[in-house]
Order: C-alpha cells, then structure tokens, then sequence
C-alpha cells in the first residue's frame, strides 16, 4: 500500500486505477510480459520439447492422433513426391519388392478369372460387340475383354469385434442366403488366429477365395472388417474397405475397446459399412434409349434371321425327307438310316446290283438335292422288278419272249426255241425271288415252225375237174385222202404250236360260160370237196368253202374280158382253171 | 437387441463336450471342424432375469495324449464351460489344467464345470473330495446329462447368469 493521498483537488478514479495496479499485479505483469517474451522468441524450440512426450501420451490413450493427423502426413506425402519423386522411391524401395509381388500375383489371378470369363462368353453378341472395339481403338480383343468383363458383387459385409470374434454388424445384398452371421464370425476368428498360430505369427488371414467367392479380410486395432465378393473385385476395393474400417474406428474407437458384449452402440455402423456393398455390373448404364433402339434393331435382326433360318431349314428338311423317299420308291434299294452326322446328311442302307444308282434316284426325284453321303452294301432284293431284272439278265430271253413275276412265278410269254424254253424252266427255278416258272404262253419256235409247213404243204395240193364237173373224178377223188390227211397232220401240229388252223376251200371255174354259172360252179366244186373231207373226218368247223369264180392269176394281164377270155389260158394252166386249192389261216390260239 | 456373449468349452478328450453342446445348440458347420482346425461353432439364445443372451459357444477340440488344445482359441471369452467325465477321474485333473491354462490366457473368466455322463450313476467316479477341489478352484459344480438331457440348460444358464453379473473385463490378449 502505498501513503495516503492529499484531500486537496478531487483525483481521477483511472489515474488511480492506474496508479494501483503496477502495485498490485506487478509481478504477474513482468512474468506475462517475460513469458511473452519467451513464446515471441523460442515457441519452437518449447513445442519441439513437449510434442514427442505428447505424441506418446495421446498414443496411450487410443488412435484419436493418428486418425487426426493421417489427412496432413497424405497431403505432406503427395507433395513430396509431387516435388523429388526420387528420393521418395528410395526411401520406400524396400517396401516396395512384397508388395509388388503381392499385386502382381493378385492382379495374375484376376486376369485367368476374367480370361475364363471371355472363354465362356465364346460367341456371344458381346463379345462381337468387343472385338468391333478392338477393332475400332486399336487395341487388342484380350485387353478389351479384360477392361469390359470385370464383374463383382459384395454379398456379405461382417463387421467383427477382433478380440472376440462376435460380429459386431452384419449387412448383405438383396437376395442373397446367409447363415448365422455369428458362427460365420467366430469361424472366420477361429482360422484366423489358427492361420496365425500354426504358421506365422505375423500373419493375419488376408484373403480367402470359395469358388468364385473371395474373402477380403480388413485388420483394424480393434475390429476386422470381412467383405465376402463374388467375382473379382478391383485392388481398389481393398482401400474402401480399409478406409471404412478407418472410419468405425474413428467414430467407434470407444466402444470397441470397451466392448461387453452389448452391439446397441454399433446400430449406425450399419450406414458406414453399406458404402462397401459395390458391385460393377457388365453393361454400362446410361445407355437406355440407345441400347433399346439397339435391342429392337438386334431382335429384328434376330427374328428374319430365325425365319430364313427356320425356312432354310425347312427347306433343307423337306430336301432330305424327298431324298429319302425317293430312295425308298425306288425298287432294289433300301433306306436304313437317315442321320445328320456333323451337319452332314447321311443315308445307310442296302442296294441290290441291279437297283437303280441311288445318287441317280436323288437326282431324278429332287429338285436341288442336298449334299449327301451315300453308304448302301449290296444284297438280293424280292422287289418284283427287281426279280424280273435278275431273271432278264440269268436268262437272257431271245426277242419276242416277255418275262413277267405273278406271285412269285416268273411267266414267260412269246416264242422262244425249244433249247432256250427248256434251260429257261431249270434256270428259273434256282434265282432269288422265283419260286417257279410258267411257260403256258411260250411257244416253241420250232413247232410253230412245224405247223406253219403242214400249212404250206397243204396249200401245195390242188384237186382239178373236168370242165363243167362239180365233182371230182375218181382219180382226183383219190387225192382227197391225201389232203385229209394233210389236214389232221395240220391240225395236229397247230394245236402243238398253239395254234388253230383253220382251211379255207377255194373253187375256180375256168373262162368259158358266164361268170354268173362259172362262180356258181366254183362254188359247188369247193363245197363238194369240203363234204370230201368232211366225209374223211376233217372238221366241218375247220373248212370254210368258197367260190372264187375266175382263177385270176392264171390269166395273162392282157387277156380280154367276157368270153374273148377263152383262149387266153392255154396248157397245164388251161387244167388248173378248174380246180379247187386250200389255204390255211393259222394263228395263235387264244389262252384265256 | 441381445448382447452376445463368446463362451468356450473345455474338456478332456470323450468327456462329451460336442455332444453336451449338440444337446444345447445347433451348429452350422460339422463336427469334422473338430479335428481340423480344432474348433467348431454353435450358437444358442438364453433368456436370463429378463435379458436376454446370445451365447457363442466354441467347442473346442478335446485334449489327449494325441492333440493339445489350442488354448489361444480362448482369448475373447467371456466365460467357461469346462466339461468333465464323471465316470473317469483323471478327466478333473485334464479341466483343471485346461482351467488354468485359459486363464493364463484370458484372464478371470466365470467358469462352469459339467459333470458329465450323470445317467452313468453305477460307474460313477468322482468323489465329494474331487467336487470340493473344483469349487476350491472357483469353479461352479453342476451335473449334465449329455444322454438325458438332464441338467444341461441348468449348466448353461447358470454361466450366462455368472457372466452377466461379472465385471470381469470381457477380453484380454
């Protein structure tokens, strides 16, 4: 305290105020002004003494330091490597060997996933819309399957409590079937700390793959972050997840070291965790209206390729069932098999040798065969045809002789000589397919032969009257014998060579008298001698008499008509005017 | 929401660990887990003074003369069932040990013992001296009847309720 001021002229209340305080806080005012003083001139130097017992003191008590400096020492990175990127390869070069390693061998296994991937899309319409890329970038069709087939999906995310292995959060895609989430857990601990015990203490269970499904498994402080992926899943995936699991520590760090057993305060790492259910889908979106149109385009494209294709292949159908069928019309040959082997027709069956050549058959039958392969072993076919051919060509009939098969029996029909007709019958017997032969209607050349000269010597024989007689003289009487033998011999040898032969009895009269009384004459002289031989046993239905009047051919052509013609027949002719011949009408008999 | 509790099941080899379980849970994975990897998973909810408890129990691979237990399955428990035959005395001594070990491992943890095989009363081995030297040890004594059933739930409830009343920390190591 200092004296006591003089009464005299009021002091100001600031002045004293004033005054005081230098008495009052002097002290304090110096070591303020002295500390000051010292953070003016050696802040850094005090700072660099307490922040490393800091550091260590904020470490004891959890990551809240670490987390807070993390984006600061990322920023301070990229700068540096920004400004000498040099001397950050070096300093990191050790590192840098395993961890290329491990990219490279995950990068291998992706790229055999995806490459199986392309092997299996083979010829689909992506991956023609691929190699137009390919071919329109320039780059190889591999690389481009490669950047446009990779596909994943997140299935399953467990947030795990790493002390106790119980989960903590469980999410999954839509649709997707899971088990009990906490088995899982534990079960993924379990392999986890047995990976870790059996064979390296330094280990942690990274990954795992199940088929198509890989683990991928995060390690935090206090917690494991385990996505299960199907498909492959690009490296970057791995920091999402490690930057997710960064986050729950960040927000969580708490409770995840205090953790009981009691999940409630976890209830909004739900939201965290759902940015790690990606998946990368094949198509790329945004494409709709483009991608429809195209689609449209496509299906049409689609349903007039079906339709020439279903055409063509009816087509190409009704060809073969036509080559088939015909085939099957045709005698002698025989469809066994009609496949398509290798986008091949093939026909399998047998041909008999004197079937048709079934290629010829095709030709004949179909329009616009098919290509077809052929495959026919030989055999004996029972066609009617067929037999008629094989008896046609054993036993080689002369001409004028049909051979035809009736139920079996090979019928021979014509004239054919007596040698060939009775080879035919032995012949016929032993071919495949006849079971006898029937030579009703074949007739013997040589019988035929026979009758047809019974014939002429028939008509040889002329009986001769005297003029104006219409019966024969007892010498000429005599000769009727003789022509009724001629006859029964005639007949004899017709109905031997199948035949009927009939006689026709012709009268003549010669020139003198009128032609009326000379063809009435002509007429009794035929009739007589008929009754001649009828009297001799010749059938009267075999005798056919008639009067021919003039024999003209004994005329000479430049004899006058009337009676002037008289005179014109002269000699042995002058005789034979009045004479009475036969001729024989001899033909085939008629069966039926 | 139910908390959840990771419990493991300790024993000797044929005591009936996996069976006792197999009474009490279900499991998704098979018991082949047993012999790989040492250890299958079952889960069970316990309802227990109106709270409600979801039991994760590790059934771990039996010790013998051919196979230890691997004891570090143990870590993060939050209790123990330790399963004894009662039909072989030499069972205790295999608890006990596994007993200590666990808790060498992870710490105080609320302990169960299961006598096991209690239908088995003629063959029946354990003595009153052998049940006092286990609750010398801490432990709390029941008898289960893997085959029967019997006792079983009691076994189980009886470490749900010693777990929720423990303050014991959850996890160690």
């Amino acid at each position: 305290m200092g004296q006591p001021r003089p009464r005299r002229g009021a002091p100001s209340p600031v002045r004293t105020l004033e005054d005081l305080r230098p008495l009052l806080v002097g002290p304090e005012q110096r070591r303020i002004r002295r500390i000051e003083e010292r953070l003016d001139q050696s802040m850094a130097e005090m700072v660099a003494g307490a922040l490393p017992e800091a550091v260590i003191e904020s470490r004891k008590k959890g990551e809240a330091l670490s987390w807070a400096l993390e984006p600061l020492i990322t920023d301070a990175i990229h700068e540096r490597v920004r400004r000498d990127p040099g001397s950050f390869a070096d300093a990191i070069s050790p590192a840098m060997g395993p961890a290329i390693r491990r990219a490279v061998a995950c990068a291998l296994r992706a790229m055999i996933q995806r490459l199986n991937e392309a092997l299996a899309l083979g010829l689909s319409w992506e991956s023609l819309r691929w190699r137009l890329e390919a071919r329109r970038t320039g780059r190889s069709f591999a690389e481009v399957v490669l950047l446009r087939s990779m596909v994943y999906r997140t299935e399953q995310l467990f947030l795990v409590h790493r002390g106790t292995g119980i989960a903590l959060e469980h999410v999954t895609s839509e649709d997707i079937p899971y088990r009990d989430p906490d088995q899982v857990s534990a079960m993924l601990t379990a392999i986890d700390a047995f990976a870790h015990d059996a064979f390296r203490t330094d280990a942690r269970l990274e990954r795992f793959r199940v088929g198509d499904l890989t683990g991928w498994v995060e390690h935090g402080p206090s917690a494991l972050l385990v996505a299960i992926v199907r498909g492959v899943a690009p490296p970057a995936y791995g920091s999402v997840l490690g930057e997710t699991l960064e986050r729950v520590h960040l927000v969580y760090g708490g409770e995840l070291a205090g953790f009981r057993g009691d999940r409630t305060p976890f209830s909004g790492a739900r939201e965290l965790l759902s940015r790690c259910l990606q998946q990368q889908r094949r198509s790329a979106p945004g494409r709709g209206r483009a991608a429809l149109a195209a689609a449209a385009v496509l299906a049409a494209l689609a349903a007039t390729a079906l339709v020439f294709w279903m055409r063509a292949s009816w087509e190409d159908e009704r060809r073969f069932a036509g080559c088939v069928e015909a085939l099957r019309r045709e005698p002698g040959l025989l469809v066994t098999a009609a496949e398509r082997r290798d986008g091949q027709v093939v026909l399998t069956g047998v041909r008999d040798p004197l079937a048709a050549d079934p290629r010829a058959v095709i030709e004949r039958g179909v329009p616009a065969p098919p290509a077809v392969t052929l495959r026919f072993e030989p055999f004996y076919s029972l066609h009617p045809q067929i037999v008629e051919r094989r008896a046609a060509r054993a036993l080689e009939p002369p001409p004028g002789v049909s051979l035809s098969l009736r139920d079996g029996v090979l019928v021979a029909s014509g004239v054919a000589p007596e040698r060939w007709i009775e080879r035919a019958r032995w012949s016929a017997a032993v071919l495949p397919g006849v079971s006898g032969f029937d030579g009703e209607r074949l007739q013997a050349q040589e019988s035929i032969d026979r009758a047809r000269a019974a014939a002429s010597s028939l008509e040889g024989v002329e009986l001769l009257f005297r003029r104006g007689a219409a019966r024969l003289s007892s010498e000429q009487r005599a000769r009727v014998d003789e022509v009724a033998a001629a006859a029964d011999r005639l007949f004899a040898l017709a109905r031997e060579a199948g035949m009927t032969a009939e006689i026709r009895v012709i009268g003549y009269a010669d020139p003198v008298g009128s032609e009326a009384s000379n063809r009435a004459l002509s007429l009794a002289r035929a009739e007589h001698v008929a009754a001649e031989l009828g009297a001799r046993g010749v059938p009267a239905d075999r005798l056919r008499a008639s009067g021919a009047g003039l024999r003209r051919e004994l005329l000479s052509p430049s004899c006058p008509g009337g009676a002037a013609r008289t005179g014109c027949i002269a000699g042995a002719d002058e005789r034979r005017a009045r004479s009475v011949i036969f001729l024989v009408d001899l033909r085939a008999a008629s069966k039926e | 929401m139910a908390e959840k509790r990771k419990v493991c099941v300790l024993g000797a080899t044929g005591v009936g660990k996996t069976s006792l379980v197999a009474r009490f849970a279900r499991s998704i994975f098979s018991e082949s887990y047993l012999t790989t990897i040492g250890v299958t998973i079952e889960t069970r909810r316990v309802r227990c003074d109106d709270r409600e408890l979801d039991l994760i129990l590790w059934d771990l691979s039996g010790e013998d003369e051919f196979q230890d237990v691997q004891i570090s399955y143990v870590r993060g428990s939050a209790g123990l069932l330790l399963v004894i035959d009662g039909t072989r005395r030499f069972t205790v001594e295999t608890g006990l040990r596994l007993h200590a070990a666990a808790r060498a491992t992870a710490g105080e943890l609320p302990s169960v013992v299961a006598l096991n095989k209690a239908d088995l009363t003629a063959a029946w081995e354990i003595d009153e001296a052998a049940e006092a030297r286990l609750r010398r040890a801490g432990l709390l004594v029941t008898r289960t009847s893997a085959k029967t059933g019997a006792g079983v739930e009691g076994a189980f409830s009886a470490l749900a309720r010693a777990m929720l009343g423990s303050d014991a920390p959850l996890w160690r190591g």
